[in-house]
């Protein structure tokens, strides 16, 4: 009879092999759409003055969330695999094959692989649209609908993505190619990874946002959904805060596995020191400056009574450069600190 | 075993996808609802009824069956009347028509004329979806030479998802010097006038309110004096099975006319602290004393009340209304009028003005409002499978409206007594209607599921080669 984990013990990281690693993957990622895919769908009817989609804004809830929830989970899945396996926490069982001699890590080839993930994700989530449309009939979808829609569409196309994607980290960090190229570390922290990697949450946020404010009314006074510049950036806040932390999630962990893989070099040595590990404070400075300094310059930008195109791209700016300075900023910080260890 | 585990595992997941979307599971309703509510209407018989304005006028409507949309229209006063609209539309198609060149004696000069000839029209709509809100200042919003004049009146129309319908609509008076209306001052004075509307679905309940009001009314010099104006109506419908409700009063205070004053409230008349119905005998008799002493201005009056007859040229904006309450908790709708002063103008009253209208009638106060929750077309079901697919086009919907007969709405002016202007206009009791839907067509709904199939194919496998490749088996 064994003994009852404790919840800590139960879900702390532990040593697995590669099958049950993915496994475990697999059920952590359902878990995560189940949640995501009742928020989404939540936020899309709650922001309906009557609560039912019509279908045409259906299908862009469905196709929308297939799409970018399958580009963010293959990118930060392989990110998140490829640093448990550098880390040891992924074992070989005898069923993984070995890599091609091909550098999966490239700029090109990585964001090819997003990006690719992405179209395979829409075309699965139109696929589901066009079904449930001729369902639907001209009806309106309710929320019950809409999640078990988003639910089917987005999660188990990013599911599969993720598990793809986790698949693919896992053979790179069991067996790193001899292809795979070492590569300054500001070149690939910034032009490699930070930047697209920004450009590609800043359209995460200018979906939610329409999906936040898409029923809101433009340029009227008298309304109970009104869009204002006090409405638009009310959550800058949180924004910010969460760019910054899921950039320094995905990017950091990149920076620490990569260089753990020794496949990042140094360009300054004297200005990247890795006698002491780098704590949070740069983070905490570009919430800061983001806040205080970025906030105050939107407000300025913005007129009071914003365009919902004008809200898209005030709140996107907003976390694009949160997100461009967070995962700059994470990369290099995960990969100097590795070496740090290293040491 | 396993197999039909497998089995029953791929029909639950379908039916988990399905039977939300199924559309007979649904509980979304179509519903309906209509508002028109104004404080003053005047009219003129020059002899053809030409109406000089409806001040302060909304007018609301929002529809949702497959969609949604809502319109709505607030005046103070609105544009409907050809004289308003004449001397709004057109004030120097004398000198040089609508556009061009200034004209002498026909003559076209060649000249521009320096500002833009167009009006601004003093009455704002919406549209959902199209045109969300419009607000109207008046008469700062009459032409670009206009705008530092302080605003007299206002109105904000505002149309949104929901469907919603929301106006305003306000005027400090209605005979301001310089206004479309402000040839009326000879006629009928007003101090502040205004007018809401609001309709929506709330909680699962169609709501329709219109209201109206206005201050200090004086008919042809203070004939006929009314101290206060109150128009307001309501009717709710929650849908087959719940509850459903109408009301509407119009209430007129301090009323003073052929030596008397007196008060209209809850279709009764007040005076000296006695309350009696209008249409008891006391009631006529003591209107007749008012038009008796009347009799010297040359005008009449009659209290209208919950009544769809009424001696109107169109009131409304729109076709005969039903009107009435459904049992079924679906429908409900309801009007109520004010007061009717027909007056015969004295010459010296129609000299001064480029007309000479023989006689005018006013309205005061007058609301109705409208509100339907019915359950839609069937749509396409999951039964449909089964039944084939001869039933994905279900044909029409027959939703049947209650008439005046199902709900009886008293009418309560006197028939017989002389104060009384003939109901020339009784609105015809309707039978049901019929609304048709058209869902999607099936070749429309085959090409979906094609498609839609399609690409689950080629998505599905293009992921299952990627995972099979990377995951091994």
């Amino acid at each position: 009879m064994t003994a009852t984990q404790a919840p800590r013990s139960r879900f702390a990281p532990r040593v697995q092999p590669r099958m049950e690693y993915l496994s475990s993957q697999a059920f952590v990622r359902s878990v995560i759409e189940i949640s995501s895919a009742a928020t989404i769908s939540g936020y899309a009817v709650s922001r309906v003055t009557a609560h039912r989609l019509d279908p045409t804004a259906t299908m862009v809830v469905l196709i929308g969330a297939a799409a970018i929830n399958t580009l963010l989970v293959s990118l930060y899945a392989f990110f998140v695999a490829l640093s448990d396996t550098v880390d040891g926490l992924v074992t070989k069982d005898g069923t993984e094959k070995p890599s091609p001699d091909a550098d999966v890590l490239s700029a090109g080839r990585l964001w090819g692989r997003v990006l690719g993930s992405g179209v395979v994700g829409g075309a699965w989530g139109a696929g589901l649209t066009f079904l449930a449309l001729a369902a639907l009939n001209r009806r309106e979808s309710h929320f019950l609908g809409l999640f078990v829609g988003v639910f089917i569409a987005a999660g188990v196309a990013s599911i599969t993505a993720g598990l793809a994607a986790t698949a693919l980290g896992v053979r790179f960090g069991l067996d790193v190619p001899k292809a795979a190229a070492v590569r300054p570390s500001r070149r690939r922290a910034w032009r490699d990874l930070a930047l697209p990697f920004s450009a590609l949450f800043a359209l995460v946020t200018g979906a939610f946002t329409v999906l936040l404010f898409h029923d809101y009314h433009v340029g009227a006074a008298f309304s109970r959904h009104v869009l204002t510049e006090k409405e638009v950036l009310a959550d800058l806040p949180i924004q910010i805060i969460i760019a910054v932390a899921v950039a320094n999630f995905a990017l950091g962990r990149a920076g620490r596995a990569e260089s753990k893989l020794g496949l990042v070099s140094l360009e300054d040595p004297e200005r990247q020191p890795t006698t002491a590990v780098f704590g949070i404070q740069a983070l905490v400075a570009v919430v800061l400056v983001l806040l205080f300094v970025g906030g105050a310059l939107v407000r300025f930008l913005l007129p009071a009574y914003p365009t919902l195109v004008q809200t898209v791209i005030a709140r996107s700016a907003v976390v694009f450069f949160a997100a461009l300075f967070a995962g700059g900023i994470a990369y290099t910080r995960g990969a100097l600190n590795a070496k740090v260890v290293k040491r | 075993m396993k197999r039909w585990l497998s089995i029953g595992g791929v029909c639950v997941v379908l039916l988990a996808f399905v039977l939300p979307f199924d559309a007979r599971a649904t509980t979304a309703l179509d519903i309906d609802g209509e508002t028109e509510a104004f404080a003053v209407r005047v009219e003129y018989d020059l002899p053809l009824p030409g109406s000089i304005g409806t001040e302060p006028h909304v007018v609301g409507e929002i529809r949702r069956t497959f969609g949604e949309n809502a319109k709505g229209l607030a005046g103070a006063p609105t544009d409907f009347t050809a004289i308003t609209g004449g001397a709004v539309y057109d004030p120097w198609s004398t000198v040089n028509g609508n556009d061009g060149p200034l004209a002498v004696s026909g003559n076209s000069t060649g000249i521009k004329d320096p500002i833009d000839p167009h009006n601004g029209l003093p009455t704002a709509e919406c549209f959902y979806p199209g045109q969300p809100a419009t607000t109207v200042s008046w008469p700062r919003d009459l032409r670009a030479d206009t705008k530092p004049i302080p605003p007299t009146s206002y109105a904000n129309a505002q149309c949104g998802a929901g469907p919603t319908t929301q106006l305003t609509a306000w005027s400090a008076s209605d005979d301001v010097p310089g206004s479309p209306t402000g040839a009326l001052g000879s006629v009928l004075h007003t101090g502040a006038l205004d007018a809401t509307s609001l309709l929506q679905p709330e909680h699962g309940v169609v709501t329709s309110t219109a209201r109206a009001s206005a201050h200090e009314v004086s008919v042809l010099g203070g004939a006929v004096r009314i101290g206060g104006v109150e128009a307001e109506g309501t009717s709710t419908a929650q849908g087959p099975g719940g509850a459903d409700g109408t009301n509407s009063h119009v209430a007129l205070s301090d009323i003073s006319a052929g030596g008397q004053v007196f008060s209209v409230a809850d279709d009764a008349i007040t005076v000296a602290g006695n309350t009696f119905p209008i249409d008891s005998s006391a009631g006529q008799a003591f209107l007749n004393n008012v038009n008796a002493g009347l009799d010297a201005t040359g005008c009449k009056l009659s209290v209208l009340g919950p009544a769809n007859p009424y001696p109107q040229g169109f009131l409304l904006s729109r076709k005969p209304p039903q009107i009435g309450v459904a049992k079924d908790g679906t429908f409900a709708a309801s009007m109520h009028g004010g007061m009717l002063i027909l007056c015969d103008l004295p010459q010296d009253v129609t000299t001064p003005t480029t007309f000479t209208p023989q006689r005018v009638q006013i309205l005061v106060g007058f609301v109705y409002s409208m509100a339907r929750a019915t359950k839609g077309d069937a749509g396409f079901g999951t039964g449909d499978f089964l039944a084939g697919a001869g039933s994905i086009n279900t044909p029409s919907k027959t939703v049947d409206v209650p008439g005046p007969s199902a709900a009886p709405a008293p009418v309560v002016a006197a028939k017989t007594d002389t104060n009384n202007v003939p109901q020339t206009q009784a609105l015809p009791a309707s039978a049901g209607r019929t609304i048709r839907y058209r869902p999607l067509a099936r070749s429309t709904r085959i090409i979906f599921i094609v498609f839609g199939i399609l690409l689950l194919i080629v998505a599905t496998n293009v992921a299952s080669r990627r995972l099979k490749e990377l995951v091994g088996s």
